[in-house]
């Protein structure tokens, strides 16, 4: 009798196990991975090395954006969070080290963090490369102190929340799949090595 | 007793056959006398407890198929009922957790592996998604120590395994715990003295590392030269001169990271700007 009431217990359990946390969030999102290399004359760029080779990796939902750095020297998340497509917040994790970091901005300390790519232009070009399959074109982003970043993109309609955390790619009409920096004749380049559209589960933005 | 039958076998060869007369006698004392008659007719009950013996002997030997009888006997037949039903829901519940699970399973399992499949781990590093977990409020990912072998699937996932904060990274299929989980201070800690030995097999190579379940970063070759070189030795075991300049360079790296990134001033490591100008100063 015992053994037949446990039984039902469980029985009756099983119809109301929760349904996975990681559902599928949307059919559109989009999760793009670039591969981190230097570009150097010399070959030893010092704690440069200790980045190089690493991975960025962004992840565009609905309402969730997740910016993933992982490298030799640390690994760290950036999390957006938005509200009807308004930016609610920014988190800043930073995952591996003794040190642990935890930041919460609020929209306006987020602008502040990119304040150097306010006013920015962008001169589109013609020039193409091929990238993953998709002809990526040419963009020159300027900042009003007159760095330069180059970037190659597909036209598409990019996501605020690609836009939110790479800012730098806010006026360019499209995804980019390649950007760089040049900085004292040092280049750093961030290659896209997959691109997917595939819905991402919730748990990746949950932190 | 054994030897019984012999006895028999021989003593037949002395038998003598009855007097003829005596044959006579008792025909007449049976038959013309009706003596056989009367002790047909005559009964005899056997004793009580006789019966009772019999009787016993026989209950016990032979089941009761009536099924009506016993009240051990009713309470096995309803432990059997009980059982039935019992084993009949079992084999309910099994079916309703195989449907869950395929049915589950359709989101769930095609998700952890797509990007794999978009991206095969080759030279070229290629990263993505995982949960950020973190009980504690901080950052907290952890790292499957197996590896999926294949890939199938669409949803990108971020199911990894949770290990607290102790991450594992895979090093040509060995499982490295992290030291302090940091993934630099792991190399150049000497806390796995065998990695002096992997890096001189590598020499002159990239050297793939798996950080989790999806994300494989790259230890570059001038990377790999730097902590080669920190595990040099002299011939008393202890490190080189070198050797432990090279230590202190890569913790000073560190410490700078830790400083520049982790300080209060607005330094966004995954920034191509910020990270540039911070490694090309």
């Amino acid at each position: 009798m015992r053994l037949f009431l446990i039984i039902l217990f469980f029985s009756t359990t099983a119809f109301d196990l929760p349904v996975p946390a990681d559902h599928p969030t949307s059919a559109a999102d989009l999760t793009i991975s670039y591969s981190i290399t230097l570009r150097l004359k010399k070959d030893n760029a010092g704690v440069g090395e200790i980045y190089n080779g690493g991975i960025q990796t962004l992840f565009a939902g609905k309402n969730e954006a997740r910016l993933r750095l992982a490298s030799l020297m640390r690994i760290e998340s950036i999390f957006a969070v938005f509200d009807n497509g308004a930016l609610k917040n920014v988190t800043f994790i930073k995952e591996s080290g003794s040190n642990k970091q935890r930041k919460v901005l609020s929209p306006d300390q987020w602008n502040q963090y990119n304040n150097k790519y306010n006013g920015a232009t962008y001169r589109l070009s013609g020039d193409t490369l091929l990238i993953l399959k998709h002809i990526c074109k040419k963009a020159v982003i300027s900042l009003k102190d007159g760095r330069q970043m180059t970037a190659w993109y597909y036209p598409d309609s990019p996501k605020s929340s690609f836009t939110c955390l790479l800012p730098a790619f806010s006026g360019i009409p499209g995804i980019v799949l390649k950007y760089e920096y040049t900085y004292r004749r040092k280049t750093l380049v961030y290659t896209a090595t997959s691109i997917n559209h595939e819905p991402i589960s919730a748990d990746v933005f949950m932190h | 007793m054994d030897k019984r039958p012999d006895i028999w076998f021989h003593l037949r060869d002395h038998q003598t056959p009855p007097p003829p007369e005596l044959q006579q006698r008792l025909r007449e004392a049976l038959y013309d006398n009706g003596a056989l008659e009367r002790l047909q007719q005559e009964e005899t009950a056997p004793p009580a407890f006789l019966r009772e013996s019999i009787t016993g002997t026989i209950s016990k030997s032979v089941p009761d198929r009536s099924g009506i009888t016993g009240k051990g006997h009713q309470l096995f037949r309803r432990k059997l009922i009980y059982g039935s039903i019992a084993a009949s829901l079992l084999l309910l519940l099994t079916g309703i957790s195989i449907y869950k699970t395929l049915t589950s399973g359709n989101v769930n399992s095609p998700k952890n592996n797509t990007v794999i499949k978009s991206a095969p781990i080759v030279s070229v590093p290629r990263g993505d998604s995982l949960k950020s977990a973190d009980t504690s409020g901080f950052a907290a990912i952890a790292s499957s120590g197996d590896l999926p072998a294949a890939a199938a699937g669409s949803t990108v996932s971020g199911d990894i395994v949770k290990h607290g904060r102790i991450w594992t990274l895979r090093l040509d299929g060995h499982s490295i715990r992290l030291v302090d989980n940091d993934p630099l201070f792991t190399f150049t800690s000497y806390h796995y003295p065998e990695i002096a030995n992997y890096l001189e097999e590598k020499a002159g190579e990239e050297i793939k590392v798996n950080v989790d379940q999806y994300t494989n970063i790259v230890i570059s070759k001038q990377a790999a030269l730097l902590i080669r070189e920190m595990y040099k030795t002299r011939s008393n075991g202890k490190p080189t001169r070198r050797a432990r300049k090279m230590k202190e360079r890569l913790e000073n790296w560190k410490k700078a990271d830790e400083k520049h990134f982790d300080g209060s001033a607005h330094f966004n490591p995954a920034d191509p700007v910020d990270l540039a100008e911070f490694i090309f100063k």
